[in-house]
This record gives structure tokens, C-alpha cells and sequence, in this order.
């Protein structure tokens, strides 16, 4: 079935089907205006008839189909910042694209779990829930603070390392490469929030 | 690299059971769980297992031998250790990115046990840590900002800072003197008053000896003047000396950096923005001279004023000083205070102001798109949004300030009020005279302002500290490719061998791998390959741009770390895909690869680069301006140009990265022309995506994934009907369409 359908249940009906798209709309005797999407072949994944597993290395396998299974598959974010639940692409080892999971929540509970769990492994950027000090030497920033993965002390070169990903949401780059989280500025206690604005 | 931590103690005690008369070999921190909390658990290797420690005590052990395809999977923000064991794909450590470096060893060295070598990988310090405060430091320097005292990185400047030191004597003297004078002032006021004006005691003679009168007022009046004239004269003496100081001691500094950026290497370079690094030379270096010419020798003055009229308020009237002096913290605070945040309404003016100039540039650089895509509406309107929030926060700190100062300079003035109440009841009760009081009330009033000066010094101090900071972190960066200390200059004849090469800009990410490759004196290589396969990168090992992890490179059988690196790259000419050319006219730009070029050779050079003609039809010739706002010249003549250029230089060894691969089939085969008289004889490199332009190349190498897929003649390599064949035969099929 073709997801171009807009529009309410619709749509809703039409996420996660498999089928080559455009195929419906063709038998019914072609649309007055062919869309990006009829013309590009985009397999997204059923949640019905696909199926994921735990392996016992902590992976996971997938079966979505009879005949098609795949020991192995990893999970990347389309929209890592602004649709994470939704478009995850699933590849195999090598990187090659099964198909895409248009909306996670569709899916089994377990699936959702299961597949998050790979999601949180892959992308990992702690939530910063208090930042206890910074410290600015030399145009590196120091930065002390409480995190969901604990007290961690780290250090983000210049300011252009704090990038305000919406109004309110901000993301620390440090030196290593790892990433930590604000998700909403307002919601850090009253201290926090005046060490953080310098860089807003 | 460190591989090898200690394990705490407790931790030891628990893994020395299960050693079994091993040792561990290599021990790392594994600090992520799979619930995303940092932990302290660790990995270690003994000669034939890894051992993991969780919470601190043995968890597992895993023989290496029962594992395979050992791997350092780099995530977002982390990374795992995987390896098939017992034929199963699984996890076998998380860590945070700082890991990720030492666990791609980790897996080389697990590989390389578990085929049954033994690996000669060796732990060494952990690199890019301070070792005394255990922060992370950036690649490249040798300095912990964090422990860095402001006092060394002054002592650091000194060279710069020193011949300049007379000078600086000589202003601060003129200082000592404008605040004598600023200070003596309110005195002869009071002398004045008392003495000349008194109307109490008439027929008394003045301090220097005058009858009260006309004379007396006169000999004051011109003291004054006199005193007033000196003072200006010797500030604008002295504003002429620091304006002097601080632009020579900025030009000095500015020299000094950019000399050190040009000593980077391209690897250093690309690991910091351009922008940044201009900010340095300019901003930074401004901003020192700033604090020089105008905060330092100011604060000195200030500081010495105030603490001149403290003195001197205390000596005439202690009581009348302690009701001046009482209110300074408090006023001092209040100023403190109010400048913290006005710091920030600032910067936050600041940003938004950057933020509306970056859609102004946006739109404008990007004008060509806005228009072919309809979109002048939208950014008319993206403009207009940033536009007004710009303003709305221009008149929202502006209201503020407005409001904010007439209220604090009402609060400062209070004191005189005070001064007024208290001082005019001493002169009614005859504790004091009028001109004791007026001297008190000019001293009074001269005092804010150095005041307010000392609660600004603070952060000027800091902000100058900061730019000194940014200037000595590009000053300490060792450049990370160097010559070795017998580097052996030479003629380069051409030959170029690969040996076993790897590299990657990240050490634990290799872009060449194993690379072995052997090229004759005046061979022409045609290098094809994917995006990304690693074929620029290789030119870029040759030219020494980058030192290798593994293997040797040679020319001439002389390894390429040994070569003098000027000698080197006087002997390698580029050509790339955009010519870059500098703004200024042809003929620099054709001789910027060999300064003494006579005009003879560049226009020889110009003929055979197929560019002469062109440039004669330019009204200017060789005279004619090019590059940022300059004569307007098409990518091919930009291209010939550059083709010259590299012609000029002589080069043994020639570097074609897409020379042709942007230009119209005219163009191109006119520089195909070139290019084939400009190859004759040299050893030749050449990168191409559309294959018909190796067709002078004597071998031709395919690059994949970092490695040398296939390498041979055009027609040994379409026999093989490998990668060559298929690439061949695809870019024939689009022909054909």
C-alpha cells in the first residue's frame, strides 16, 4: 500500500506498510500529479508482520517475512534531534538499508523496547540536570554537572561546542566527542540556567 | 597510548584468582553500562584471555582464541568492543568516547592474539590528559589551560612584551605625574578660598608672600592654568607613547602568531576553524593592545589616585573621610552587581546581533539559490524576524540602561549630600574652614570614578587574559609533522614507493590501509576509485601533509621523514580540482610557485598551459586583477592559470587531484593538452572520476576502501573485470545515454 495517503486515520492506516509505493494509486487508474513518493521506493516495515529478537551477543535479529531474515540489523535515527521515534532506519552489518520504521510506537511493545534499547546504546548523550560549575580558561569551558549517567566533569572547546538545537534544547559537544543533553533550558534550576547563558 | 591502567586494589585481588600464573598484558577502563550510567569497570588482557571487571570484582573471562573479528564500533557519544565468540556476535565492552582510541587498539591487539601472535603494541602515558589535574587537553598542546597560571602565560609573552618595557617605564612616569597634579589640585582650590578669598581675616598675607587682591588671584588663576596646561600636555604626550606601545606590541604579536599558524601543519589546521584562527591574529591580539594602551596604564593611574585621596582625606578631616569611605563597598557592589548582568544582556545583544547577520549572509551569499528556488518571500521575512528581535532586545537593554544610571549616579552623588549636611555644620562651628570643605568635596567627587573603574578591572583583566591564553595555546601547539633533526635536502628524480602504509586522520579510523605500491621514475599513475575511497588522502602522504601510522613511504628510496620538507615540496606541483587564486594580478598568481621567475618563463609557462592567449585578450594581460573582486575569469582560464603555475615550479613530481573534472569538453581538452606536455618526464599522480582522462596514464590504480584494489595498464585491469571493468563500463553506459 502507499503511504501518501494524507490525513487522519488514513495515514495512520497506511504507516508501516510494505508494498512498492505508487502501485495502488496506478490500479486505480493514476493520479492527476505523480509525488516525490510515487516515483521513489521507500520500504518501510511493517509493524504486524516484522519481527525482532534479542540475540545473546545484545543484538538483534530480524525476520519481515517468511523468507527474509537478517541475524543481525542496527538501528539509525533519520532525525536524531527532531523525530526520534519515528524514520529509524534498519541496516544491516554492513550498513545496507532493509527498510525504515516510519513510527516506533506502531510497533509491539516489546519490538519498541527492544529496539529502543539499540537506539539508547547507539546514541548516547547524557541528560545534564545540574551544572555545578564552568569554569572558562583559555577559551575551554569546564564544565562540572549532574547527569542522568552521573556526576560527570568535561570539557567543551569554545562556545560554538554549545548548540542550541531549538530555543530551548541545547546540546554540549566536548573535546572527546561525547554529547550531553539540556532537553528544556527553563526546566534547570535558577543557578544552572545563569551558568549556561553565557553561551545561549 | 595508554593500554595498560592499574587495577584497584580490590579489583586485583579478585581477577589474581583467576590469573592462573598469567599476567595482564593490557588493562582499560570500560566506563559506560548498558543502562547508560558511568561506571568503573575495566578490561583486561593476559596472554590468551580477556577478563572483565564489573563493580569491582571479576565477572568473566573469554578466550581470546574462541574469538574472532575483534572490532571498536564508534557510536554517537560512545562506543562498544565487539568480537564473534564461539561464533556469536556480542558486546564485550562500552565506553565513553575518551576510550575510543585506546579500544581500536584494543581490537588490533585482540586480532592480532587471536591468530596466534603475539602483539607488540606498548602502553605508554596517557596522552592528552593533564597530569595533574586529570582534565582532558587538546590535541596538540602541551599545556593544561586549566592549570595554566595567567602569571606564565605573561612570562611566556615576555620576548614580545620586553623591548617595549622602556617605553612603558617612561608612560607610567607621566601617570605618577597627571595624578600629582589631578591630586595637588583640590589643595591650591583650598588655598585659593582660604587664603586668597577669606573675607574673615582682611590684610593677611597669602601663602606665597602676595597681599590679598587682584595680584593674589591673578599669581592662583595662572598656578591653575599652569598646572592645567602641564597635565594636558603631558596626557597627550602620554596617549601618544601608549598608543604607540600598544599598536607596536600588537603588530609583534600578531607576526609572532600568524608566523606560528603558517608553522602548522594542514592536520593541525583542520581541526580548527578558520574564523577562529583569524580571530586570533586579529581579535585577540586587538584586545591585548586594548588592555595595554587604555585598562592597564589607566588602573595604574586609577589606583594611584585612589589611594592618594584616601590619604589626603584622612589627613585633613578623618571624620568627614570615614563618611565617604563607608559607602565605597556598597556602591562598589552595587556596580559589581549591575555589570555582571549588563555583561550578559550584552552578549546576549551580541548573539542575536550575530545571529541577524548570519541570515544577511546566508541570503546574500546564497542569493543564487534564494532566487532559483522562488524563495525571496520567505527570506525577506526570515530577515524581518531576526531583524525585530534584534531590535526588541536593542530597546529593551537600552530602557534598562537609561534607567538604570541616572538612578546610580543619583545613589553615588548621595555622599555629597551627606558631605554638604555634615561638613557645613563643622564650618558653622568653626571645626573646619570653607576651603578644607571644598577641597573634601572635590576629592569626594574625584574619587567615583576611579572606583568605578576598579569593579570594571576585573573582568578587562580576564577578558585580556583570555586573549592572552588564546594566543599562547596556538604558540605552545607543537606542529605534529616536524623535520628530523638530519633532514637530507636532494634532487628528487621520481621514484615513490608505499610500503605497507596506513594512516587515518583519526589513528583508530585508518582511511589508507596496508597500502603497497611502487612507482617508476616518470610514471604516470591514474589513481580511480568511490567518493571516499581514499585517493586524495594518498596524495596527500606523498606531499607529506600528514605522517603515516604505519609503514614507510620513500622517494628515491629515501624515506619521507628523512627529507627535508621545504626540499620536498619545492619539488610537487599541485594541481586541483578549484584552483585556488590569490587576490591580486595573473602574473602573481603565475609566479607564486617560483618568486624569481623572469617574464620570459612565466609566458613560456602560460604557452604551454594552453593560457597565454586568453590572457592577452584580457585588456590588462598578465596585469589583470583576479580572485575576490577581481576580473571575473571562467573555471577553465582559473584552471590554466593554475596549470602554469604548477608548470613553472619544475616539479619531479606532479599532483593532478580532478584537475579537469569541472570544465566543459573544450576546456577540458585544451588543458588535457597541457596537462600531457606538463606530465612528459614527470612522476605523475592523477585522480580522475571520468576515466577517458587517464588515457596517457602508464598504470592505473583503483582504491577501495583505503586499499589497493587493482592496479595495472587500462587493458590488464578491464581483463581482470573487477571494480576498473565495471566502472569502465558504467561510465560508458552514461555516455551512451
Amino acid at each position: 500500500m502507499a503511504d501518501t495517503v494524507t490525513g487522519g486515520e488514513a495515514a495512520e492506516a497506511a504507516v508501516g506498510s510494505e508494498a512498492e509505493v505508487g502501485s495502488e494509486a496506478a490500479a486505480k487508474g493514476a493520479p492527476a500529479k505523480e509525488t516525490l513518493v510515487d516515483i521513489t521506493t521507500i520500504r518501510y516495515l511493517d509493524p504486524v508482520s516484522t519481527a525482532f529478537k534479542e540475540t545473546e551477543g545484545g543484538f538483534v535479529s530480524m525476520e519481515a517475512g517468511p523468507d527474509e531474515s537478517y541475524p543481525r540489523v542496527n538501528f539509525q535515527r533519520s532525525f536524531p534531534f527532531s523525530r526520534s521515534g519515528e524514520f529509524i532506519s534498519v541496516r544491516t552489518v554492513e550498513g545496507k538499508e532493509i527498510g525504515i520504521i516510519k513510527k516506533l510506537s506502531l510497533f509491539a511493545s516489546e519490538a519498541v523496547a527492544m529496539v529502543g534499547r539499540q537506539l539508547d546504546r547507539r546514541y548516547f548523550s547524557p541528560t545534564v540536570t545540574k551544572i555545578n560549575s564552568i569554569k572558562e580558561e583559555f577559551g575551554y569551558n569546564y564544565f562540572d554537572v549532574e547527569s542522568s549517567a552521573g556526576q560527570c566533569r568535561f570539557t567543551v572547546r569554545g562556545g560554538h561546542n554549545v548548540v542550541s538545537i531549538t530555543e530551548t534544547r541545547v546540546l554540549l559537544l566536548d573535546v572527546d566527542g561525547n554529547r550531553f543533553e539540556i532537553p528544556d533550558i527553563n526546566k534547570l534550576d535558577d543557578r544552572s540556567l545563569k551558568r549556561l547563558e553565557m553561551f545561549l | 597510548m595508554k593500554l595498560l591502567y592499574d587495577l584497584p586494589e580490590s579489583a586485583m585481588e579478585s581477577v589474581s584468582g583467576v590469573l592462573n600464573g598469567e599476567s595482564i598484558r593490557y588493562c582499560v577502563p570500560a566506563d559506560l553500562d548498558e543502562d547508560n550510567v558511568f561506571i568503573t569497570d575495566w578490561i583486561a588482557l593476559t596472554e590468551t584471555r580477556i577478563i572483565t571487571v564489573k563493580g569491582g570484582a571479576f565477572r568473566e573471562e573469554i578466550a581470546v582464541a574462541d574469538g574472532a573479528d575483534y572490532k571498536n564500533v564508534t557510536l554517537v557519544g560512545n562506543g562498544i568492543l565487539e568480537g564473534e565468540v564461539n561464533g556469536v556476535p556480542r558486546v564485550i565492552a562500552r565506553y565513553s568516547m575518551r576510550h575510543v582510541p585506546r579500544y581500536a587498539y584494543i581490537a588490533n591487539i585482540l586480532n592480532v592474539m587471536s591468530k596466534g601472535r603475539r602483539p607488540m603494541t606498548k602502553s605508554a602515558d596517557d596522552e592528552g590528559v593533564c597530569p595533574k589535574c586529570e582534565r582532558r587537553m587538546a590535541e596538540g598542546t602541551l599545556i593544561c589551560p586549566y592549570c595554566t597560571s595567567k602569571f606564565t602565560v605573561l612570562k611566556k609573552l615576555k620576548d614580545v612584551l620586553s623591548k617595549h618595557i622602556p617605553l612603558l617605564l617612561l608612560a607610567v612616569g607621566m601617570f605618577w605625574v597627571i595624578t600629582g597634579i589631578s591630586l595637588i589640585s583640590p589643595y591650591i582650590t583650598r588655598l585659593f578660598i582660604n587664603e586668597v578669598l577669606n573675607p574673615i581675616e582682611p590684610g593677611m598675607t597669602t601663602i606665597f608672600g602676595l597681599e590679598r587682591g587682584v595680584t593674589a588671584v591673578m599669581a592662583f588663576v595662572s598656578i591653575m592654568a599652569l598646572l592645567s596646561v602641564s597635565s594636558s600636555a603631558i596626557v597627550i604626550v602620554r596617549g601618544r607613547i601608549m598608543t604607540l606601545v600598544g599598536n607596536r606590541i600588537a603588530n609583534d604579536l600578531r607576526n609572532v602568531v600568524y608566523e606560528k599558524i603558517q608553522a602548522l601543519t594542514l592536520n593541525d589546521m583542520t581541526k580548527r576553524k578558520a574564523g577562529d584562527m583569524m580571530n586570533r591574529v586579529t581579535r585577540d591580539t586587538q584586545r591585548i593592545r586594548d588592555f595595554i594602551s587604555h585598562q592597564a596604564s589607566q588602573g595604574i593611574n586609577m589606583l594611584i589616585t585612589l589611594i592618594g585621596i584616601c590619604v589626603i582625606l584622612f589627613a585633613t578631616n578623618w571624620r568627614l573621610a570615614l563618611l565617604i569611605i563607608v559607602p565605597i563597598p556598597l556602591v562598589g557592589l552595587v556596580i559589581k552587581n549591575f555589570r555582571e548582568k549588563m555583561w550578559i544582556i550584552f552578549h546576549k545583544q551580541w548573539h542575536v546581533y550575530d545571529d541577524a547577520s548570519n541570515v544577511l549572509n546566508d541570503i546574500l551569499t546564497g542569493i543564487r539559490v534564494v532566487k532559483a528556488f522562488g524563495q525571496e518571500e520567505k527570506e525577506i521575512g526570515r530577515f524581518r524576524k531576526a531583524s525585530e528581535d534584534f531590535r526588541d532586545i536593542s530597546m529593551s537593554n537600552e530602557k534598562f540602561f537609561n534607567t538604570l544610571f541616572p538612578i546610580l549616579n543619583f545613589f553615588v552623588g548621595c555622599s555629597q549630600f551627606l558631605i554638604l549636611y555634615f561638613g557645613g555644620r563643622m564650618v558653622l562651628g568653626l571645626e573646619m574652614n570653607v576651603g578644607e570643605l571644598i577641597q573634601v568635596m572635590e576629592y569626594a567627587s574625584m574619587l567615583y570614578a576611579p572606583l568605578g573603574f576598579m569593579t570594571m578591572l576585573p573582568r578587562a583583566i580576564a577578558n585580556a587574559m583570555n586573549a592572552l591564553g588564546r594566543i599562547y595555546e596556538i604558540m605552545e601547539v607543537e606542529p605534529d609533522i616536524r623535520n628530523a633533526d638530519e633532514s637530507v635536502t636532494m634532487d628528487i628524480k621520481g621514484k615513490v614507493g608505499f610500503t605497507n602504509v596506513t594512516f587515518g586522520y583519526q589513528s583508530h579510523e585508518p582511511v589508507i590501509e596496508e597500502m603497497d605500491v611502487d612507482v617508476a621514475e616518470g610514471e604516470m599513475i591514474g589513481l580511480v576509485g568511490h567518493s571516499g575511497a581514499g585517493k586524495t588522502t594518498f596524495i596527500n602522504l606523498i606531499m607529506r601533509l600528514y605522517d603515516i601510522d604505519d609503514g614507510s613511504i620513500s622517494i628515491d628510496s629515501v624515506d619521507l621523514r628523512e627529507i627535508d620538507m621545504n626540499v620536498l615540496r619545492s619539488q610537487i606541483g599541485v594541481v586541483l580540482q578549484e584552483s585556488f587564486l590569490f587576490s591580486g594580478t595573473v602574473y602573481q598568481n603565475i609566479v607564486y610557485s617560483k618568486r624569481d621567475a623572469t617574464p620570459e618563463e612565466v609566458i613560456a609557462a602560460a604557452k604551454i598551459a594552453n593560457a597565454h592567449d586568453f590572457i592577452l585578450g584580457f585588456p590588462d594581460g598578465y596585469d589583470t586583477r583576479v580572485g575576490e573582486n577581481g576580473h571575473n575569469i571562467s573555471g577553465g582560464e582559473r584552471q590554466r592559470i593554475a596549470i602554469a603555475r604548477a608548470i613553472l615550479h619544475n616539479p619531479r613530481i606532479l599532483i593532478l587531484d580532478e584537475a579537469t573534472a569541472s570544465l566543459d569538453i573544450e576546456a577540458e581538452q585544451q588543458i588535457q593538452e597541457a596537462l600531457g606536455r606538463l606530465t612528459k618526464g614527470r612522476t605523475t599522480f592523477a585522480i580522475a572520476h571520468r576515466l577517458s582522462t587517464l588515457r596517457n596514464a602508464n598504470r592505473i590504480m583503483v582504491i577501495d576502501k583505503g586499499r589497493k584494489a587493482e592496479m595495472g595498464t587500462h587493458d590488464e585491469l578491464l581483463n581482470m573485470k573487477g571494480i576498473y571493468y565495471k566502472l569502465v563500463m558504467a561510465q560508458r553506459q552514461v555516455t551512451r545515454t
